[in-house]
């Protein structure tokens, strides 16, 4: 008998392509975005929202990474990268933040434990140019 | 003769082109002292009254000896059973052997005898008991999931909601059954640019869910293959019961776990393992 294929066993989540979620979207572990979300997202592990992906929600997270398109607020615990291609559309909370050149961020931005409206610092931010209202 | 076992054959078995294979999974029973009784399907007879029937307290196990479809034809009503399940495939299909790591014929004798009992869980399609998956293979129908949100595909797709898993395409997708969750699996398709290809494709990478309470819901009458039992309707209540039934699996079942995930896909997707099934005779 052939070898068998391993047995998922971490809580990954998955909406891919060519899929619309709405409502309250709730995970407890990793979640993986490249399709339409319309509502809330949580989880209490990691969130990629891919190229692909449009999310009208407000996102709640331990940590994520952002390459897609966000209408909402986005609250970060720990982490939030976002990358060239982010478009997002909300206010920003995270403890620290990778910003890359090219992504947009149209609404506030909160980074540190207790920052409120400021703008990241150098430190804190990979790309100084990235486009922000703020 | 052991009376804590009890065989339920299927009818098939009686064709005369398995009577070698019979005889000698009877005779490997017998030198590994747990030949039992033995009850047979038979098309106008209801398995579960003659499993019922079968079954009293002396019986710890009860094996199921055939196919895949009769797995289907009993584990609907196997969990209400306080017993041990285990099966001896002897024909294809056999895609739940290879899930449950059981090889077909009579070395799975020595895994009934090896007795490695795992405890997994059963999905519930409305009050029927599943045990692979339910699949709806070409759908418009959508899911609510646990009464917070709704997944739907804008233009139709696959949509299988698992427990142990399944052959797609001749893949093998495992699930973990084991973890208390169903996994949704939506496979959409998109409509093509201009061209000479068939209108629609299907994404390469599938939505994955994972859940415990459900329903799939559609606008028009759809039919859902339930452990390749088929069921319609406009709707389907679905939910798992984590720890329903008590099942002997074998080494390669073992293996699987031991093995690390397999990662790979730019999304952090699970990539799909390719398995060749072995070939043998239809049942």
């Amino acid at each position: 008998m052939p070898p068998l294929p391993a047995v998922r066993t971490s809580a990954q989540t998955v909406v891919a392509q060519g899929v619309r979620v709405e409502g309250d979207f709730q995970g407890q572990g990793d979640i993986v975005i490249d399709g339409e979300v319309k509502g809330n997202i949580s989880t209490n592990g990691l969130l990629t929202i891919g190229t692909h992906a449009h999310v009208q929600a407000d996102v709640d997270a331990d940590s994520a990474t952002v390459a897609g398109r966000v209408d909402g607020n986005v609250n970060v615990k720990a982490h939030l990268e976002l990358k060239a291609t982010a478009k997002v559309k909300g206010d920003v909370r995270c403890a620290t933040a990778t910003i890359e050149s090219g992504a947009v961020l149209q609404g506030t931005i909160s980074i540190g434990g207790d920052a409120t409206t400021s703008a990241p610092t150098k430190d804190e931010s990979e790309s100084p140019d990235s486009q922000s209202d703020e | 003769m052991n009376s804590s076992y009890v065989y339920i054959y299927d009818d098939f078995l009686t064709d005369r082109s398995f009577e070698r294979e019979v005889a000698g999974l009877e005779t490997e029973l017998s030198t590994l002292e747990m030949a039992g009784q033995v009850g047979r399907l038979a098309l106008f007879r209801s398995a579960r009254d003659l499993v019922m029937s079968m079954v009293d307290d002396q019986v710890t196990t009860v094996v199921i000896v055939g196919n895949d479809s009769t797995l289907d034809k009993t584990m609907w009503f196997l969990p209400d059973l306080d017993v041990t399940i285990g099966y001896i495939p002897v024909a294809q299909p056999s895609v739940v052997a290879e899930l449950l790591g059981i090889p077909v014929g009579r070395q799975a004798c020595e895994v009934l005898a090896a007795r490695y009992t795992e405890t997994i869980d059963m999905g519930k399609l409305d009050e029927r008991f599943f045990l692979t998956e339910v699949s709806l293979p070409a759908t418009l129908a959508g899911l609510e999931v646990d009464d917070r949100y709704t997944v739907s595909l804008r233009y139709g797709g696959a949509l299988s909601i698992r427990n142990l898993g399944g052959l797609h395409e001749k893949v093998m997708d495992p699930a973990d059954a084991q973890d208390g969750l169903l996994e949704a699996v939506v496979l959409p398709e998109i409509p093509r640019e201009k061209t000479l290809l068939p209108r629609r494709k299907t994404l390469a990478d599938p939505t994955r869910i994972l859940f415990e309470r459900g329903k799939i819901i559609s606008k028009d009458p759809v039919e859902a293959y339930v452990d390749n039992h088929v069921v319609s309707g406009f709707e389907f209540q679905l939910s798992i019961v984590p720890g329903a039934l008590k099942l002997i699996t074998g080494r390669g079942r073992r293996r699987q776990s031991e093995q690390p995930l397999q990662r790979g896909r730019k999304n952090g997707t699970l990539r799909h393992a390719r398995v060749s099934l072995p070939r043998g005779k239809d049942a």
